[in-house]
């Protein structure tokens, strides 16, 4: 059984991910195969680097089609890249096959949006979190129950939950047990896809606050995948924002909020609605995230961009570091001086935090 | 009821005529779905009333009951589900009326505008088709050959450039699209009177959803059309609504301005959930969540609701006896609680309206509604419907 012992205390990367792209072919109808048009595919993700170290949790932000949901199941070898590699402490996933894999994605854990449809709810409880430990033949089953109750524990939830069946809980209760299905194994690496979208407010807190609790326990490497600024800001020490398929700003998250660099990290920040009556806002932002099939040449923010230049048109800018550990992809913002900037996503002196302030 | 001044305004009207200057008016709204021997109490004898223009939000999660809320307003409620209390549009009693005439009305009186718009078009049917078919049945008098020049200027209004794409399909539009294309369905119809949203910016992205609020903005300016939004977003409230209500196991906890809301909220579970929201940019600290969850609001229920998971419990009271809706001597803000004392005296019979009467406490809260003074009005007014309930409670408890 793994064990966590040797990792904690010391940054080691968990996962990192090199030049992913990712595309998937649209299926074509039998009349533009007749004509040979060139085959159309969706550009989910168009080479994006990301490093994520033990105990850091890491934001992934975007809107709907930006291509985070297909970042992290690249990360967890849910989907095979079209181009890059993501290596899991060290190990290239795509050395791994079949048995292996599957041994090392005992490491992994995933959190869903809909806890609905990714939880069992015709079995109990504790025979949902117990799956995990059973697929990876971990301890035996009395062993396997103490486990899975230890889950149930961390994820606040009370051993007469255990139990029940799954359709009888609430869907912030059922968040819980996928949290705690997601952590039985002690993974070295969890990814949670909007995990809290689908909760109400009052329940979003609570499961917010579980993930800082797992995260300060375990130690383990968060990545938060949330189109909601306000929930990762909680939780992330950094963040990415994506948009269609690359990354547009990356850094330490609460410096991104303080003073984003790319203008479409600010128009995101500008967008929210601030629940103040006092301070009414207009839309900043023109249109709409265009089709990931027809990406637009140069920086693909452009046509929304109010400081597009011609050049941003036609040529991609590169993501370049603009201030000390700060990173944007933008012809328009300024590298200032003293910073000779690589191409440098989770730098290792974009450090891993010591342990953010609870 | 705002402010002073809009009370006052509105209270020259109403002496001339109540029914001109009241555009909506919920009263004692109660609906249960039966469920096996049970009946699932959505809502719990809600009562509000809405003046032209104004804007208001109907706040809480779900289960609270706010969409039943909105849903009963439109007639959009299956046939299963027993309705009692009264709801009226310009005077005119919407309840037990004919499924053809409630078709009208929604055409042409109330727009509604649903959250997701991918599941509101017809997929096979073309879009311009769709937006005929409104012209075609709530607007008679346009001629057919310009229905499409109507419907590009509409279309136009919400941002769109419908030129060439009235053939399109809803699949090639996106989901902001699609949203915007539904609120110009609802304007095609005709000048709707109350447009009812029910979380329309939830489905969308930040930016879209800023995109949104800012078209409803611009059209309320422009037409004048009353809103009534239901949200779980506080943030979308306070955003673009005059006044809200806070709803909790079916019923409202608390009515207010949305600045009074906001600046000094009085029923504990808005505090409790304007304390749970997560700050942007990050405040330091933890997020201070609600414990619990809500529970489904089954009949019978004793006591107030929120009790379970409320951190300001007074004792026994709150376990026995369901607050009512009163003044808490902040002007225009009203809350269900026991902490305001005027609740627990008329706690009983302001809250245990039991709905099997149809007829609502409404005319009796509308003569009140006529006393001298506008926050004195406020009060004779719940003190009308206070007594005319309890009094009903005392028949329906003596016949037992």
């Amino acid at each position: 059984m793994s064990d966590r012992g040797d990792s904690t205390g010391t940054v080691a990367v968990v996962t990192e991910a090199v030049g992913l792209v990712k595309h998937y072919p649209i299926s074509e109808s039998i009349s533009s195969r007749l004509t040979r048009r060139p085959k159309r595919k969706v550009h989910a993700l168009n080479g994006v680097d990301l490093k994520v170290h033990s105990g850091e949790t890491v934001g992934v932000i975007g809107e709907s089609g930006s291509g985070k949901s297909t970042l992290g199941r690249l990360l967890l070898r849910l989907e095979v890249p079209t181009e890059g590699q993501v290596h899991f402490e060290g190990i290239d996933l795509a050395s791994l096959k079949g048995e292996d894999l599957r041994r090392l994605r005992r490491n992994m854990g995933m959190v869903f949006q809909n806890p609905y449809s990714a939880v069992n709810r015709r079995r109990s409880v504790l025979a949902v979190v117990r799956e995990p430990l059973e697929v990876h033949d971990i301890g035996t089953k009395s062993e396997q129950n103490l486990l899975a109750l230890k889950a149930l524990d961390l994820a606040g939830l009370s051993r007469s939950v255990a139990q029940r069946r799954s359709s009888e809980l609430s869907g912030g209760q059922l968040q819980r047990v996928a949290i705690a299905r997601a952590v039985v194994t002690k993974p070295r690496l969890i990814v949670a896809d909007e995990p809290t979208a689908s909760l109400d407010i009052s329940v979003r807190a609570q499961v917010i606050n579980l993930f800082a609790d797992l995260r300060a326990e375990l130690g383990l490497a968060l990545v938060f995948i949330s189109h909601d600024l306000g929930t990762v800001s909680y939780l992330a020490d950094r963040s990415i924002v994506l948009y269609l398929g690359r990354v547009m700003e990356t850094g330490r998250t609460a410096v991104i909020e303080r003073e984003p660099l790319h203008p479409y990290t600010k128009a995101l920040i500008a967008s929210i609605p601030i629940p103040d009556p006092h301070q009414r806002r207009q839309a900043p932002d023109r249109g709409e995230i265009p089709s990931a099939v027809t990406p637009p040449p140069g920086c693909s923010y452009h046509p929304r961009c109010p400081l597009a230049r011609p050049r941003c048109r036609t040529e991609t800018p590169p993501l370049e570091e603009k201030r000390p550990s700060r990173w944007a992809a933008c012809w328009e913002v300024p590298v200032m001086a003293a910073h000779e900037g690589g191409v440098l996503v989770g730098d290792p002196h974009a450090s891993p935090p010591a342990g953010r302030s609870r | 009821m705002t402010t002073v001044g809009k009370n006052l305004a509105s209270r020259h009207a109403q002496d001339n005529d109540l029914a001109s200057s009241t555009l909506l008016a919920v009263g004692s709204l109660s609906v249960r779905f039966p469920q096996g021997k049970q009946h699932l109490r959505a809502v719990s004898s809600v009562s509000f009333s809405m003046e032209p223009t104004e804007s208001v939000a109907v706040v809480g999660e779900s289960g609270s009951g706010k969409t039943t809320v909105l849903r009963a307003i439109a007639g959009l409620l299956s046939g299963q589900a027993l309705i009692s209390g009264s709801i009226t549009l310009h005077g005119e009693e919407l309840i037990g009326r004919e499924e053809a005439q409630l078709r009208q009305l929604r055409g042409n009186q109330i727009g509604f505008i649903f959250q997701d718009p991918v599941n509101c078009f017809n997929p096979s049917m073309t879009i311009g088709a769709q937006l005929r078919r409104i012209l075609k049945i709530h607007r008679p008098e346009v001629a057919k050959s310009n229905w499409d020049a109507e419907i590009l200027s509409i279309l136009g209004r919400v941002g769109i450039d419908g030129r060439g794409k009235l053939k399109n399909y809803p699949f090639e539009f996106s989901q902001g699209q699609l949203q915007r294309i539904m609120i110009a369905g609802v304007c095609l119809g005709s000048r709707p009177a109350i447009l009812l949203a029910d979380e329309p910016t939830t489905s969308l992205d930040v930016t879209t959803e800023a995109h949104v609020l800012e078209l409803l903005r611009e059209l309320r300016a422009e037409s004048g059309m009353a809103l009534l939004l239901v949200t779980h977003n506080l943030a979308v409230a306070a955003q673009i609504c005059d006044r809200a209500l806070v709803m909790y196991g079916g019923r409202v906890v608390e009515e207010a301005s949305i600045i009074d809301l906001f600046d000094h909220p009085s029923h504990p579970y808005t505090r409790q959930l304007l304390k749970s929201l997560p700050h942007f940019p990050h405040r330091q600290g933890r997020l201070s969540p609600i414990p619990g969850e809500l529970v489904a609001a089954i009949a019978s229920e004793q006591g107030c609701s929120f009790r379970p998971r409320c951190a300001e419990v007074l004792g026994e009271i709150c376990a026995l006896q369901v607050p009512g809706l009163v003044p808490t001597g902040q002007l225009g803000q009203k809350a269900a609680c026991h902490l305001f004392p005027a609740a627990s005296a008329k706690g009983v019979d302001g809250g245990k309206d039991h709905g099997d009467e149809v007829s609502g406490g409404e005319e009796s809260g509308a003569e009140g509604g006529r006393a001298e003074e506008s926050e004195g009005a406020c009060q004779a007014e719940r003190k009308g419907i206070g007594e005319a309930t309890s009094r009903r409670i005392g028949e329906a408890t003596a016949s037992r």
